[in-house]
């Protein structure tokens, strides 16, 4: 099963990204091996509207079952459910091997609802 | 003649002063065109005689066509077409802006469209008055295609009074953008003071002659007379602080309705908007 994270940069060894749809890049990881097999741009950083929509279904369309993050918005959380995707949240900028990690050890919470509008980057971390 | 009452800060009376000229400038339409909150008929106080749906065009995928080449989604330039391989496609009404394109660039021809309303277009009359008002449906993201179709049901050869949203964004620019003049509303204070310079950037940005109405005129500073001068904008009318326009105000009569005096200053101010014009 392939799950990806939201991260801040496209890197392996990135920090998750809290933000969901204007994430910096995804770490797409297999559960069976424990590996990253991708890590892409997302190219919706800056999009004009509707990020958590493309984002969403960018990611559905990867084939990917779940998505870990820090918060979704209503738009991205309504695609991934249609898609049939769980999310699991993950708080503050982890490292990703520690992500992938307590996800697998089934440590991490699943994400019932959307909290509300998604978020922007607001600066530079 | 076109005049859209503006503020930039909300709450200055732009909504008074808007009815009040149309009692004093009758027969006349007045827009309201403040259509996430209107309220002008809360001033006017007159019955409703019609109302009509306001729809917009909304694509529709039919799922026997699609199979999912992802064009349409590839081609919105604001994500509205989400596209779950296998599973699913669809627009988001929210951010759909029903350009048609995703129709256009359909190969299999499985986009089609059917209309979504997303708000109500309501008429009212009294005192020589008409009114048309928009009403957006809550949560929708844009006023734009509302407020551009309240303009294009105005009668032939009547003279128009738009009350404005407040703020400077798009749906005042919509507001505005077919007036022959702005009358900006605002009020002595440093909050007054600020949102009008906004308000002026959007009436600047549209090369609108404008005049400034100040509210509440006694009270505050004299910060709005400086800008005046300096920027040679006419102030047209003062409003000193009234009790009874207050009180009048809390039973939704505007000062031209109950008071001779103030009607007298809103058909001279109609007038010296005419000249200037």
């Amino acid at each position: 099963m392939l799950f990806a994270i939201s991260v801040l940069e496209n890197k392996p060894d990135s920090n998750l990204d809290p933000t969901f749809g204007r994430a910096g890049a995804f770490v797409i990881v297999d559960s069976d091996s424990g590996e990253i097999i991708e890590t892409i741009n997302n190219p919706n950083v800056n999009a004009a509207g509707g990020a958590g929509y493309a984002t969403a279904q960018m990611l559905a369309n990867k084939g990917v079952k779940a998505v870990i993050t820090g918060s979704l918005g209503p738009n991205a959380y309504n695609v991934l459910n249609a898609a049939g995707i769980k999310a699991y949240y993950n708080s503050g900028y982890s490292a990703v091997d520690q992500v992938a990690k307590d996800f697998s050890a089934g440590k991490l919470k699943p994400i019932e609802q959307s909290l509300g509008r998604g978020r922007r980057h607001s600066g530079n971390f | 003649m076109i005049v859209s009452v503006a503020s930039g800060k909300g709450g200055t009376g732009k909504t008074t002063v808007a009815v009040s000229m149309a009692i004093a400038a009758a027969p006349v339409t007045l827009i309201d065109a403040d259509v996430e909150e209107p309220n002008a008929n809360i001033l006017l106080r007159a019955s409703k005689h019609d109302a009509t749906d306001f729809s917009v065009p909304f694509p529709i995928v039919d799922p026997l066509r699609c199979d999912y080449c992802e064009k349409c989604a590839e081609f919105c330039a604001y994500n509205a077409m989400i596209v779950l391989k296998g599973l699913k496609v669809f627009a988001a009404p929210e951010i759909c802006k029903s350009c048609g394109g995703c129709i256009l660039v359909c190969p299999k021809d499985a986009i089609s469209e059917k209309p979504r309303k997303m708000g109500l277009i309501n008429y009212y009359s009294r005192l020589n008055v008409n009114l048309i008002e928009g009403e957006i449906n809550v949560g929708e993201a844009v006023a734009k295609p509302l407020i551009n179709e309240l303009f294009r049901r105005l009668p032939e050869g009547n003279d128009v009074i738009v009350d404005c949203p407040p703020g400077s964004a798009h749906s005042v620019v919509e507001s505005t953008r077919s007036a022959d003049f702005v009358v900006l509303v605002t009020e002595p204070t440093p909050f007054g003071l600020h949102d009008l310079i906004e308000a002026l950037k959007v009436t600047d940005s549209l090369k609108k002659p404008v005049g400034i109405i100040i509210n509440r005129s006694d009270i505050g500073d004299d910060k709005i007379e400086i800008l005046s001068k300096e920027k040679s904008i006419p102030i047209l009318m003062k409003i000193p602080y009234s009790s009874e326009i207050a009180s009048k105000y809390s039973q939704g009569i505007p000062p031209a309705e109950f008071s001779d005096y103030w009607r007298e200053e809103f058909i001279k101010l109609w007038h010296n908007i005419m000249e200037i014009v």
